[in-house]
């Protein structure tokens, strides 16, 4: 019982009704098998008592005349009768052979004893002296009143064979018992067989339909599967198509600058100030292009997984003091403001790569706020955590947006947004790292230029106060 | 106006490369207007009529094959010649100038002096 629970327990829903379903096909089958079966024996049983029928007919019909049924025996008539009918009857299985008369009297009976005895209620010998062959099995219970030595369970077959002299009503008619025993077993064989057969047949059946219904569907599903993993593999394609698209264009913008300053710098003889104005743009071209190469950089470092964090308490305060510092020259339109809550307020973090996440997500926020506008950063201690909040007043976020917006290479499409310079990478790569610092990242927006909030949530460090009510 | 004009639009939103184009044109004694979205440019050209724009594809609000598009269907500013500036130039791109009507195209990464040598090309004499 306990392996076959375990089997139970350890195997899919297919699996169980696979299994459930073979066990109930065979007992199905051994069900019709069975019905089957109690044909073939009233079948058989009919053939049995036919040819008993046959022989009796044949081999006693001509021993007796008519006189012998006018009336009782006469001792040696009987004793003449006897040993024919005995003689006769020896190689036929039959266990005792009575003769009727019309009336309803035994004449006749390999049981002397019975010789006298009237017919009760006798349906089959009524039947017989109308000239049919009939025949009943006798319940045990009955055929021990009749047969001596007959064993009290046994089958027994009782055939009434009218006796015929001419005429449409028989006068008389044999009653043979016929032992079933030899019968009984051969058709019982042929029971068994034909249950088995039909059993096992439909189990096999079933089991083929199960295989054929599982292979279909997992061709099905394999052919389903590979038209994803094409699907998949497609979107993969393009994305990656457009992300070479748009780190070409990104190169290609600050390499113009670099290539062209340059040339100006080495053709052109100009004051110092034209001189120093162009070496400062090829600076900043070349900074851009370190910028994108960085980037490109963290994400393939992210993708093998080679990226190293340290962790520390880092203040909240200084770490966007320190990413502000890369804002210096914000567009007039931006305003910047900061507000935080539960001084001293300290995440564990790695301070470089938090200084990179607040970075990355001001940038986006002044990048796309193109009308300018204000973009406030909080900070504020949430339980166990830190959330730093970065909000602008921009284009926002389409609703439809909000799940693909961190991911590689994805860009909200809109037509202001589509000119805003862009990789796709920043928000994976500030996700990843947010997400591996330990933290997580969360974005809100009312929608479509009704600017937009990422926050990074961290854990707190814990003080040592702290540490004492940390389930408070 | 008349015989000398020198007006060129630069239809660029990028600043690195506005202030490339400013420096490279230089010698050419050229009246530079600046626009930073495609509407803008738009509304400059007819507005100012300028011989020649210099046009950047991809801009913001209208990119440059639209604002070069609505510039040749416009009578008004139908004359003045457009160059536009890609990013690559790919047989598509070509096309793509020639069905939008541009007169000519210069590919990023351009040195200054494949620039000055288009817009003294492209400004009437």
């Amino acid at each position: 019982m306990i392996p076959l629970r375990r089997w139970w327990a350890g195997t899919s829903l297919v699996g169980r009704f696979t299994a459930v379903g073979l066990l109930l096909t065979v007992v199905l089958g051994l069900l019709v098998g069975k019905a089957t079966a109690s044909a073939i024996r009233i079948t058989a049983m009919d053939e049995e008592a036919q040819r008993i029928a046959t022989i009796v007919a044949g081999r006693l019909g001509g021993l007796l005349r008519p006189e012998d049924l006018q009336g009782s025996l006469p001792p040696d008539r009987y004793a003449e009768i006897d040993r024919s009918i005995q003689g006769r009857t020896a190689d036929t299985g039959t266990l005792a052979v009575n003769l009727w008369r019309a009336d309803g009297t035994v004449v006749y009976s390999t049981n002397h004893a019975s010789v006298g005895r009237r017919a009760a209620n006798d349906d089959e010998l009524a039947d017989a002296l109308t000239g049919r062959t009939a025949r009943s099995i006798e319940p045990a219970g009955r055929a021990d009143t009749v047969l001596r030595g007959a064993a009290g369970q046994d089958p027994v077959m009782e055939i009434y064979v009218p006796l015929m002299f001419g005429g449409s009503r028989a006068a008389g008619a044999f009653e043979v018992y016929r032992d079933l025993h030899d019968v009984d077993a051969r058709i019982g064989a042929v029971e068994r067989a034909t249950a088995i057969a039909l059993g096992t047949g439909m189990a096999v059946l079933l089991a083929l339909l199960v295989l054929v219904v599982r292979g279909a569907s997992r061709q099905l599903r394999t052919q389903s599967d590979d038209l994803a993993r094409l699907a998949a593999q497609q979107e993969i394609d393009r994305r990656q198509t457009e992300f070479v698209g748009i780190v070409s264009h990104e190169l290609r913008t600050p390499l113009t600058a670099l290539l062209g300053f340059s040339e100006l710098l080495l053709t052109r003889d100009v004051p110092d100030a034209d001189r120093r104005e162009w070496t400062a743009l090829l600076h900043s071209g070349a900074q851009r292009l370190g910028h994108l190469v960085e980037q490109l950089l963290d994400v393939s470092r992210l993708d093998e997984g080679r990226l190293e964090l340290g962790r520390a308490r880092v203040p909240v305060a200084g770490a966007v003091q320190e990413a502000l510092e890369s804002f210096a020259a914000l567009p007039p339109a931006h305003r910047i403001e900061q507000s935080y809550r539960g001084e001293p307020l300290e995440a564990v973090a790695d301070r470089d790569k938090l200084v990179q996440v607040l970075t990355n997500l001001i940038s986006n926020a002044v990048k796309y706020s193109p009308d300018g506008g204000l973009v406030r950063v909080d900070g504020r201690p949430n339980g166990s955590t830190v959330r730093i909040s970065v909000t602008d007043e921009g284009l926002g976020i389409p609703p439809e947006e909000m799940a693909t917006i961190f991911d590689r290479f994805h860009r909200v499409d809109d037509e202001r947004r589509r000119t805003i310079e862009g990789t796709g990478l920043g928000l994976y790569i500030t996700r990843q790292l947010v997400e591996m610092q330990g933290g997580r990242i969360e974005v809100y927006s009312l929608g479509p230029r009704r600017g937009s909030t990422f926050t990074v949530v961290l854990p707190a460090a814990a003080d040592e106060a702290g540490e004492d009510d940390a389930d408070g | 106006m008349g015989e000398s004009d020198r007006r060129v639009l630069l239809a660029e939103d990028d600043p690195l490369l506005v202030a490339l184009v400013r420096a490279s044109v230089r010698p050419a004694g050229v009246e530079l207007l600046e626009a930073g979205t495609g509407t803008e440019a738009v509304a400059i050209a007819r507005a100012r009529r300028p011989p020649l724009v210099l046009l950047d594809v991809g801009l913001p609000e209208m990119d440059g094959w639209e604002v070069c598009q609505e510039l040749k269907a416009d009578p008004a500013t139908r004359g003045a010649r457009i160059v536009m500036l890609t990013a690559r130039a790919t047989a598509a791109d070509r096309e793509r100038a020639a069905e939008a009507g541009a007169d000519g195209y210069l590919t990023k990464p351009f040195s200054p002096a494949e620039l000055l040598a288009a817009v003294t090309t492209w400004l009437p004499a």
